[in-house]
């Protein structure tokens, strides 16, 4: 009996190894983590590099400057107690910022910021000074009566120009 | 602002300083007990310093002279054009059916003619039926329609003959369409084809008629008749006129003569028996029949006067394309009558209430404050002129090159010509540094008489800033050319300015420009050599003068042996010249 036993013990610690080596082999390679994992935060931040590249200021600081050094993008009143619609806002935002960097293309020399007055809607862009002044009329006068027939509000635009994208540092 | 405070500073300063020897500057300022209040109360008018609200705010983005002025407003309203042909072509990847305007209720045609956008997609919407070469298309439904504006007749008289059973409406429409593109007598014989179908007219079909009127007949009673015909067959049918027909009557007074002068009044009459109250067109339509432009008047100016104490103090709302004209010619009344009075009138009736919507678009407005800005000009003050020229331009107006030359001599009239720099730089930024004859005023007047001596000195940087503007320009700008007063102008003000250096050079422009100086200024500027002692300029003058073949050029010799010690070579130089004058003469 013992000698039954042996046999099998053998026999199954053979088993083991052949198949701990199957599992060591290149197909299947599952190792230990050993060290804690490091949950780096990379949400809007520039990471340093050799110092060619250039950064405005809003690129420069990181979210959680937003209310210290930093203002913020997006402003309306649906974030406070009791109000509604914030997901709408949202939505309505990415779309506009989208709309404003496909229609002045290459002309955005900053983020927009967009504000909501009431009913209004005011579209704040900082512009290259890439385009005729007259091109640019033209464009504000498309985008302003397609937006508003779109969120069926009156929009407005508010633009500034620069004559090149003002560098905050090179990072 | 701050350039006229200061010399309003100065002024006050040399007044004083006769006076008293010092002046004192007061430690505190104190201000009144109403400042705060006089501080908001500014801001509630227009502000002067602002462009126009419907410009953006960036020094890049704002027009300088008034054709960019109205570029950048058509440019806006064809971008919001443009929509409305995204809309109906890519309006479904836009989602919602709301978006969409539902087809069947879609009336109105677009004339896009000016801003050439093809509305090509839309008979796909409708009814696949004509398409005209110029890009603008008639839309209507089979049932009672609007036919509107259409460039081609012909298309509108094959959709008439296609519809199965024309009503007062589709004859209306094509009647009125006709008289818009001027086929008057079709319009006539369409109506009496409308009497016999039997159909009765509507009001605006009559409208049309009697705006046709005029052009049908050739005598003034013939054409009154027809009018009055016309009156009473609308009086027969029953159809109540309204404000635009009796605008109509009016506009066609016009045409009348002597005619329209003695029934304006009756007509008026009966506007206010009907309780039809006149619109700013039927003002309009008034002062066109009284003051003819370019007649003489006499004794007419009551009429205005009359107009404008009906007028005053009243809003009126736009009813008829027509008001947008009254001011215009309002102004043009008082511009020839020369009558400031009215005209600060007629401006201040354009800030009550809603008024300020009825001075027409971006064009007319600039004639009317044309045509007041040359006004007050003539018949104010210089103080007066340039308050009203701070407050209007450029933020409202942007004054043509002709209206800058009225400014320049208000200027001269009341004897600020130190004024002059700084109305330069804005002629230049209005785009008018390259008008010849607004800059050889500008030089004449500067070279007239001599000033002091800080305002010479401005003086002649402005010369030297217009002597560049001569210069080759870039490319596609107007380049002005020399004459020899322009010439003499600039040299006299840059000599008066001790300018030797800079006056010589522009003395060799003669010769380049091929223009010949005149006596008095090769003497001034001979007199000015004395002065510096150069002897050699003295001779190269002469010279200059013997290679243009002047008469005055032994005069000019017997000067210089004169006036200065020569050198041997340069007397042997000089005796050649008057040798060479004395044979050729």
């Amino acid at each position: 009996m013992s000698k039954n036993m042996a046999t099998s013990l053998v026999r199954q610690t053979k088993l083991l190894s052949i198949v701990s080596s199957q599992l060591n082999s290149a197909a299947c390679f599952r190792n230990i983590h050993c060290t804690a994992a490091c949950l780096k935060n990379r949400a809007a931040r520039i990471r340093v590099g050799k110092g060619d590249k250039s950064v405005t200021y809003e690129q420069a600081y990181h979210p959680h400057h937003i209310g210290h050094r930093k203002g913020w993008l997006s402003q309306h009143t649906s974030n406070l107690q009791g109000e509604d619609g914030a997901a709408e806002r949202v939505v309505e935002d990415v779309f506009i910022r989208r709309f404003m960097y496909g229609t002045f293309h290459g002309c955005l020399a900053d983020e927009v910021v967009i504000k909501r007055r009431g009913n209004l809607l005011v579209i704040c862009a900082v512009m290259i000074q890439k385009l005729l002044p007259s091109k640019f009329y033209f464009l504000i006068g498309y985008t302003v009566e397609l937006l508003s027939h779109f969120y069926k509000c009156p929009v407005q635009i508010e633009m500034q120009t620069v004559e090149e994208k003002v560098v905050y540092k090179y990072l | 602002m701050a350039s006229s405070c200061s010399q309003a500073v100065r002024q006050h300063v040399c007044k004083s300083s006769t006076i008293l020897q010092e002046i004192v500057i007061p430690k505190k300022k104190t201000w009144s007990k109403e400042a705060v209040l006089q501080a908001l109360a500014s801001t509630v008018n227009r502000d002067p310093t602002a462009s126009d609200h419907r410009l953006q705010d960036d020094p890049y983005l704002t027009p300088k002279t008034s054709s960019e002025f109205v570029r950048f407003g058509y440019r806006t309203v064809s971008g919001f054009q443009v929509t409305l042909l995204e809309r109906f072509t890519i309006g479904a990847c836009y989602g919602s059916l709301p978006f969409l305007r539902p087809v069947k209720t879609f009336l109105q045609t677009y004339d896009f003619s000016y801003y050439s956008v093809r509305m090509t997609t839309c008979p796909l919407y409708l009814h696949n039926i004509i398409q005209s070469q110029e890009n603008t298309l008639s839309y209507h439904k089979r049932a009672p329609c609007l036919v509107f504006s259409f460039r081609e007749n012909n298309n509108a008289e094959r959709i008439f003959a296609l519809l199965s059973e024309p009503n007062t409406h589709s004859y209306s429409a094509l009647i009125r369409g006709m008289v818009k593109h001027g086929a008057y007598s079709k319009a006539f014989s369409t109506y009496t084809d409308l009497l016999n179908n039997p159909l009765k007219a509507d009001v605006n079909t009559f409208n049309a008629l009697i705006t046709a009127a005029p052009e049908v007949k050739e005598k003034y009673n013939e054409k009154w008749e027809l009018i009055l015909d016309l009156l009473k067959e609308m009086a027969e049918q029953k159809v109540k006129p309204n404000l635009l027909t009796l605008n109509a009557v009016l506009k066609a007074l016009r045409r009348c003569g002597t005619l329209g002068k003695s029934q304006a009044f009756p007509v008026i009459s009966e506007m206010k028996a009907l309780s039809i109250d006149p619109s700013l067109a039927s003002y309009n339509h008034l002062l066109g029949i009284f003051y003819k432009p370019g007649a003489p008047f006499l004794g007419q100016t009551d009429i205005l006067q009359e107009v404008m104490n009906e007028v005053s103090g009243k809003s009126f709302t736009p009813q008829d394309p027509d008001d947008a004209q009254f001011f215009i010619t309002a102004v043009r009344i008082c511009l020839d009558t020369k009558d400031i009075e009215q005209a600060y009138r007629v401006h201040e009736l354009l800030g009550v209430g809603e008024n300020w919507r009825l001075l027409g678009n971006d064009l007319q407005q600039n004639i009317y404050y044309a045509r007041f800005f040359s006004l007050l000009c003539m018949m104010e003050n210089i103080d007066v002129v340039l308050k009203w020229y701070r407050d209007l331009v450029p933020s409202v107006y942007y004054p043509s090159s002709n209206i800058m030359r009225d400014l320049l001599q208000a200027l001269d009239t009341d004897n600020r010509l130190d004024l002059i720099p700084q109305i330069w730089k804005d002629i230049k930024q209005l785009g008018h540094a390259n008008r010849q004859k607004l800059v050889e005023d500008l030089l004449t007047l500067m070279a007239r008489e001599k000033q002091n001596q800080e305002v010479q000195e401005s003086f002649a940087e402005c010369a030297l800033d217009i002597k560049k503007m001569y210069d080759t320009g870039d490319r596609g700008k107007v380049i002005m050319s020399w004459t020899a007063t322009s010439l003499s102008d600039l040299i006299s003000v840059l000599l008066a300015a001790q300018r030797r250096q800079d006056a010589w050079e522009v003395l060799k422009l003669f010769k380049t420009h091929n223009r010949v100086p005149s006596e008095e200024l090769l003497n001034k500027f001979l007199t000015c050599i004395t002065e510096s002692g150069e002897v050699n300029h003295a001779v190269e003058l002469v010279q200059i003068s013997a290679g243009f073949c002047l008469p005055e050029t032994p005069k000019l010799i017997q000067r210089v042996q004169q006036e200065f010690q020569l050198s041997e070579q340069q007397k042997n130089i000089l005796s050649d010249l008057e040798i060479q004058t004395f044979n050729s003469d």
